[in-house]
């Protein structure tokens, strides 16, 4: 099972994570960074690189350490152990205000006595820029999130939207190396925060710049960024692509954590023509299609990975193949969503499977109804294996 | 808060009124009072304001108590704001609970004994009595309501702003003169104008830490009434009125000012919620 693909090089963590991303040396590295807080360990012996222009995402439920890493980065905590460099350059000992790097904050953070323009041209005072040339890149910086005649306004004359982009240019204006977002969007209501994702793709785009977010907004991170690390209690758990995160994802957690999934133990049969079969309480007989980096003995217990909406939902039996499963349930519950439907089904064996459809259809000429009998069917490629 | 102004809040409200204002409006009322007996009406005059207003005795007093006043102002807030940034800011440090035990101490103690303490202090370390043990005196108590007054406004501070200041290139000391400063500025106003008001009506410590050449206002005041209650007094009573009055409503203007302010930002941070 040991093919060479871009994936299985990812995995191993030294080549690019997908062929959109060519090879750059790291721009940071975490190198075995553990964060103490009293008896607290925030960050624990964690190693990580990220590349020169990516649009990197830490991602995890609030205590996971991500804020940590952040304010490590940002020269706002000191490491207990470890070392972080920065260009290869070791950043232990360098204080905030000397650090190349710079920080857009949760709650904006825009001084309230000082106008738009003071604020954003705040960071090249501080260097001891010229009158006219903070004028001219306040300008430049106003042009670039759209707030053009909004210089000499205050913050709290400014609505949610505005203060983001306030925030966004003041970070912006010195052209760190790295821009740190701690939950940007996170005071946004939903359209104006899918706006500013879109948004801030651009502005990275443009500029160039290596962008790090903190978020535990799943949808956030998959939408923006070109990798993701998944956080777990001080620990990294994955560190992909978003697809890849998504699609094949290291453990249940990880799975669990992103998108909605189906968590199925099976035990292992043993293998029939590049199909793993495996068989699952009730005795039925799975196909999987193994990833090149499984380790598959027949016998073991592993857990299979299966999304809504690699599910069928028909009310007639699919026609038999030796790569495609079904069972059959009973319809329990139908969540409208508006693009979508999801069926809740109760398999004979007691089991709740969740299956998701596109409504290509409009919902009056739906097939399926409320304690329908359907079959669900998914093909052996659509599912992955991750250690029980 | 008065919801319906009914028969029963409008007596409580005049009766509580009266009971506090009553007796300085008496004496703002006999200090225009032309008679020379302080308890009979003899018609409207000025003309006490003028005496008082001649008397070098007490204009020399004034001099001395506002600039005691301004003084002491000055660095109970430095000092105050130094003490409430390191209570608010410094986490736990050894002694931190003694610290804060000790700031807030003199606010409950008697003035007697405060007066009384420092006034063993400056015989023990042999400091000479007059203008400047004053000020200390009245630096040290007022220090500790300017402390209170600035750390709750610190309390509400959001440290993200000087994290961001420090992010743009600050070092700490420029983070907090730019940044945290101008923010908790109407505070610090407040602290120095109450500290001012404290210092300008204090009697008993000023009594215990004064010298020679070193009379306070209200130490004249009180030793003029000793020899009987005079006009020009009632005039003098209602002049330091007058300036306490106008201390504490400025100081509370700044801080409704601000409070406002913040109310604006609070709703700005909702709205982009």
């Amino acid at each position: 099972m040991n093919f060479h693909d871009p994936a299985s090089a990812a995995a191993a963590g030294t080549e690019p994570a997908s062929p959109l991303e060519p090879a750059r040396p790291p721009l940071i590295r975490f190198e075995n960074v553990t964060k103490t807080f009293g008896s607290f360990t925030a960050i624990s012996d964690l190693n990580l690189e990220i590349r020169e222009h990516e649009f990197f995402s830490l991602l995890g439920p609030s205590g996971c350490g991500k804020t940590t890493m952040m304010r490590l980065l940002a020269g706002f905590e000191e490491v207990t152990s470890g070392r972080i460099l920065l260009d290869g350059q070791d950043l232990t000992g360098i204080p905030a205000n000397r650090r190349p790097i710079n920080m857009m904050f949760q709650s904006y953070a825009l001084f309230p006595h000082m106008s738009v323009a003071k604020n954003i041209g705040f960071g090249l005072k501080q260097d001891r820029w010229k009158k006219r040339d903070i004028q001219d890149r306040v300008d430049e910086m106003l042009a670039l999130v759209q707030l053009e005649g909004f210089a000499d306004r205050k913050p709290h004359q400014l609505s949610g939207g505005q203060m983001q982009r306030v925030a966004l240019a003041r970070s912006l204006a010195k052209k760190p190396k790295v821009l740190l977002l701690d939950e940007p969007l996170g005071a946004l209501d939903k359209k104006l925060r899918e706006e500013t994702q879109f948004q801030l793709m651009d502005v990275q785009e443009r500029l160039g710049l290596t962008f790090i977010i903190v978020t535990h907004d799943q949808d956030e991170a998959m939408t923006v960024s070109s990798r993701i690390a998944v956080m777990k209690a001080g620990k990294l758990l994955q560190t992909d692509t978003p697809a890849r995160i998504y699609e094949h994802p290291a453990s249940s957690y990880v799975a669990d954590f992103i998108g909605n999934v189906n968590l199925i133990n099976i035990e292992l049969a043993g293998m029939d023509g590049g199909l793993a079969l495996a068989r699952w309480d009730g005795g039925t007989r799975l196909a999987i299609r193994p990833q090149p980096e499984d380790v598959l003995t027949p016998g073991a217990r592993k857990t299979l990975v299966l999304r809504p909406e690699k599910i069928h939902v028909t009310k007639d039996r699919p026609a038999e193949a030796p790569n495609v499963n079904m069972v059959e349930g009973t319809v329990e519950e139908i969540s409208y969503t508006g693009s979508a439907s999801t069926f809740l089904v109760r398999l004979d064996g007691g089991m709740l499977i969740r299956a998701q459809e596109a409504n290509r259809l409009l919902t009056s000429r739906r097939e399926v109804d409320w304690n329908d009998r359907v079959w669900l069917s998914w093909r052996a490629g659509a599912c992955v294996l991750v250690d029980e | 808060m008065i919801r319906r102004f009914n028969m029963f809040n409008l007596t409580s409200l005049t009766f509580g009124l009266a009971f506090l204002y009553l007796p300085l409006l008496l004496v703002v009322i006999y200090s225009f009072n032309d008679s020379r007996l302080v308890t009979v009406w003899g018609g409207f005059s000025t003309k006490w304001y003028g005496i008082v207003l001649n008397n070098d005795a007490y204009l020399e007093a004034a001099w001395i108590t506002l600039r005691i006043a301004f003084v002491s102002a000055t660095l109970a807030t430095v000092l105050g704001t130094l003490s409430a940034v390191a209570m608010v800011r410094a986490g736990s440090f050894p002694g931190r609970t003694l610290f804060s035990g000790m700031i807030f101490a003199p606010l409950v103690m008697p003035e007697v004994v405060t007066g009384l303490s420092l006034l063993l202090l400056f015989v023990a370390i042999g400091l000479d009595r007059g203008f400047w043990t004053i000020t200390i005196a009245h630096a040290t108590f007022a220090m500790c309501y300017a402390s209170v007054v600035i750390s709750s406004r610190l309390a509400s501070f959001d440290r993200s702003l000087e994290d961001a200041a420090l992010d743009l290139g600050c070092t700490p000391f420029s983070a907090f003169r730019q940044v945290t400063l101008p923010v908790i500025a109407p505070a610090v106003i407040s602290a120095w104008l109450l500290s001012f008001t404290l210092s300008l009506d204090d009697l008993v410590i000023a009594t215990f830490t004064s010298g020679p050449g070193s009379t306070t206002l209200p130490m004249k005041l009180y030793s003029s009434v000793r020899l009987g209650v005079s006009p020009e007094i009632n005039a003098l009573s209602t002049m330091l009125i007058g300036i306490v009055t106008a201390g504490v409503i400025t100081a509370s203007l700044v801080n409704r000012r601000q409070e406002r302010r913040r109310q604006q930002d609070h709703r700005a941070a909702a709205a982009a919620a």
